[in-house]
């Protein structure tokens, strides 16, 4: 989409373009229990993180 | 008109929006992705090796953040001359990376700090929100800014930068460019409070802990306040990340009290209609991970306390440095997002008013700062 295009494009009130929506929350939110979870389980060796 | 026929009645036209954007093309994603993580590994490189290639001290303090914007930066640079940003830029998920960094960082923070630091914290939002917008909203209609631009403004450099803009841009239905605008002028201004603040936190000799809670309660993008927390510290990183935290959490307020005030006195709607969907509206813009942040630091406070001088080890060699691993993704990022284009649409004024709001945010940040977090100690 070109900047021209952007100018007549009004967004709606659930309009979300980008980065700062619910599905980013919820990503983050499981990624990082998940990978903390793996963490604390043992499963990533100490060292192996560069 | 309720929030939610408001909603129904724009979702032809959200749907048409997106239909005009150009679909994402999944090859280039993850060569944006490969080009993410790269530049991260070049970071974390650059943080280890660079002390060691030269004698100045001043070297040697460089935290891990400054070589990450920088790379990102000088990468941003590099794939716009190769004419490829577009194809690759959505990868650069900064949003995604500094969320996961803030849950995993969860579990570094006692549960004690979180609930002791919350009161002042949720005093200090409040205050800080407060004050910040209506004077950004004041000196923009002093400066005749766009009403939808003036709304972006106020609510980016008084909540949490371009997350919050585009929860506002979506109550006030601003167009696309004004997004693009005001994220733009957020980053502009952040860069270089991510290394200015904690320079002046040790130039004004503030604790950690008071130089965290001013870090976290004036730069705009949560990315950059951790960031700058970093630089100064782990104590300022933690008391950065609850004050910017419980700031996010406002975000479904404000968008929820400007779509009505849209609703209201911009559209002349009916007030018991406009009223209606307010507690899913604010349910629908609450930041999630914030729950997620909470969980891991209870789940961290129990490991630590259940398991001791081991399980304390465990998280500094395993937890801290993927946590470590998301930031630097988060703040590379920032460097490959960066271009300036976007401020030429709108000229001079929105500048002038954003600096205005930064310079008050930076000192009403720092009373508030210096007043609530006086005698907090980690």
């Amino acid at each position: 989409m070109s900047a021209k295009d952007d100018e007549d494009v009004e967004l709606s009130s659930i309009d979300k373009p980008s980065g700062g929506g619910s599905k980013e929350d919820w990503a983050a939110a499981i990624t990082g229990l998940v990978l903390l979870a793996v963490a604390l389980l043992g499963v990533i060796p100490k060292g192996w993180i560069y | 008109m309720a929030i939610k026929e408001i909603e129904k009645e724009e979702q032809p036209k959200a749907a048409a929006a997106s239909e005009a954007r150009e679909p994402i093309n999944y090859g280039w994603a993850a060569v944006g992705l490969i080009i993410v993580i790269g530049l991260g590994f070049l970071t974390r490189f650059l943080e280890k090796n660079v002390p060691g290639w030269f004698e100045w001290s001043w070297v040697k303090s460089i935290e891990f953040p400054v070589y990450a914007i920088i790379v990102g930066l000088i990468g941003g640079t590099i794939i716009t001359a190769l004419g490829i940003r577009e194809k690759v830029a959505p990868a650069f998920q900064t949003e995604f990376f500094i969320k996961t960094g803030l849950v995993l960082l969860g579990a570094s923070i006692n549960v004690s700090v979180i609930v002791s630091a919350a009161g002042p914290a949720i005093i200090q939002a409040l205050l800080l929100v407060t004050g910040v917008f209506f004077f950004t909203w004041w000196i923009a209609s002093v400066f005749k800014v766009d009403h939808k631009l003036r709304a972006l403004l106020a609510t980016a450099v008084s909540i949490c930068g371009v997350s919050a803009a585009i929860a506002a841009a979506g109550a006030v239905r601003a167009k696309r460019e004004q997004i693009a605008y005001a994220a733009t002028l957020v980053i502009l201004f952040a860069l270089p409070s991510i290394f200015v603040l904690p320079w002046l936190a040790g130039v004004l000799g503030l604790s950690p802990e008071v130089a965290g809670a001013w870090i976290g309660g004036n730069i705009d993008t949560t990315a950059a306040v951790s960031a700058a927390g970093a630089i100064v510290g782990e104590e300022a990183l933690q008391v950065a990340s609850v004050v910017k935290l419980t700031q996010n959490v406002l975000i479904g307020v404000v968008a929820v009290a400007l779509t009505l005030y849209f609703a209201l006195k911009i559209e002349r709607k009916d007030a018991t209609e406009a009223r209606a969907g307010v507690g899913k509206a604010l349910w629908e813009r609450f930041p999630k991970f914030v729950l997620a942040f909470i969980v891991a630091s209870i789940v961290g406070t129990l490991y630590l306390s259940n398991l001791g001088e081991g399980a304390t080890d465990w998280v500094k060699s395993v937890v801290n440095p993927l946590r470590t691993y998301f930031l630097i993704l988060a703040f590379v990022s920032i460097g490959l997002e960066f271009r300036v284009k976007n401020l030429r649409q709108e000229g001079w004024r929105p500048v002038a008013v954003f600096g205005a709001a930064t310079v008050f945010n930076i000192l009403l940040a720092l009373g508030l700062a210096s007043l609530l977090f006086a005698n907090f100690e980690i």
